[in-house]
């Protein structure tokens, strides 16, 4: 049976830095100081490896689509080649300048295109920027998709709610007025823009909203 | 809607500047809604305690650990740190 632990985190930099409490507990019942009580409390660093142990969520911005959910390959390692990322697959050929979808992979995740055109290949080096050394025996499983659309040109398909895409439509007008030195049309399209968020957002809670002082409020 | 009607919406033809809007608009969008959310499960390494986001997050939502407070396997909330901890890590900058 597992063990309860308890951990907390906080962010470093561009990385999250995850710490677990360590407590030594000295009720030793042989002691004639027997009692309730710690010798030790402190937050440190993991104390022990967890097999899938974190679990972030996370939202990001849908600029691809995938058309086929089973184009996927596994990925074995990654390296660095000539200062970008070099990946360990299956062999199989690629196109320079075909765009991949990684998961699975913490930091890689996300729209890699390729570099250089491939046959029957196990390496295939990606335009990512990468200097750093060797890494594998990853116990999650880490793959990429080669079937995927991306926001290239006016042939994408925007994978957006009809309403919050109307209101892309303002955003852009936005920018485009703020361009042209057209403030008070920017602010004017940046307001609609935000008001049609807001009526999107309040369009999924159904019901009274009410906002209550906290318990030690002053009353 | 393909971006072509977007842009005709918009009232622009300058297709590489309304991509480089739209993709910032993606974002926008989701840093004030969430329309489009991941869950990631990464390796908790003994003695390592810094680990890398991905690259293409825009918002983070949460953070989950498993066992954290109980012993069923549960994936559970983890508190943030208001201040960091004493002890530090090798790998602290």
């Amino acid at each position: 049976m597992a063990t309860s632990k308890q951990y907390a985190w906080y962010i470093e930099g561009s990385q999250i830095a995850i710490v677990e409490k360590d407590v030594s507990f000295d009720n030793d019942v042989d002691s004639k100081d027997y009692g309730p009580g710690a010798s030790r409390q402190r937050w440190e660093s993991p104390q022990s490896s967890v097999t899938d142990g974190l679990e972030v969520k996370y939202v990001y911005a849908p600029t691809y689509r995938v058309n086929d959910l089973d184009a996927t390959e596994s990925i074995s390692s990654y390296e660095e080649d000539s200062g970008r990322l070099k990946l360990t697959i299956s062999a199989s050929s690629h196109t320079a300048d075909d765009w991949l979808l990684i998961t699975g992979l913490d930091r890689w995740n996300g729209l890699h295109q390729v570099y250089a055109t491939t046959s029957s290949s196990n390496k295939l080096v990606v335009k990512t920027k990468y200097n750093g050394g060797a890494v594998q025996g990853f116990v999650n499983e880490a793959t990429y998709n080669k079937d995927i659309s991306v926001l290239e040109d006016e042939s994408f398909e925007l994978d957006l709610p009809l309403y919050l895409q109307k209101a892309l439509v303002y955003y852009i007008r936005g920018k485009l007025a703020e361009d042209a030195g057209e403030l008070k049309l920017r602010e004017y399209a940046m307001r609609e823009f935000k008001k049609m968020i807001e009526k999107y957002e309040n369009s999924r809670i159904s019901g009274l909203r009410i906002t209550s002082s906290g318990s030690h409020a002053i009353r | 809607m393909k971006v072509k009607e977007l842009m005709e919406r918009a009232g622009t033809n300058a297709t590489g500047r309304a991509v480089a809007y739209v993709k910032d608009g993606l974002e926008e969008i989701n840093m004030l809604t969430e329309t489009h959310t991941r869950l990631e499960r990464f390796d908790i390494t003994e003695n390592q305690r810094f680990y890398t986001l991905p690259n293409e997050m825009v918002k983070m939502i949460d953070i989950r650990v498993k066992n954290h407070l109980n012993s069923k396997d549960e994936y559970r909330s983890i508190p943030r740190m208001i201040h960091q901890p004493q002890t530090k890590d090798a790998n602290d900058s």
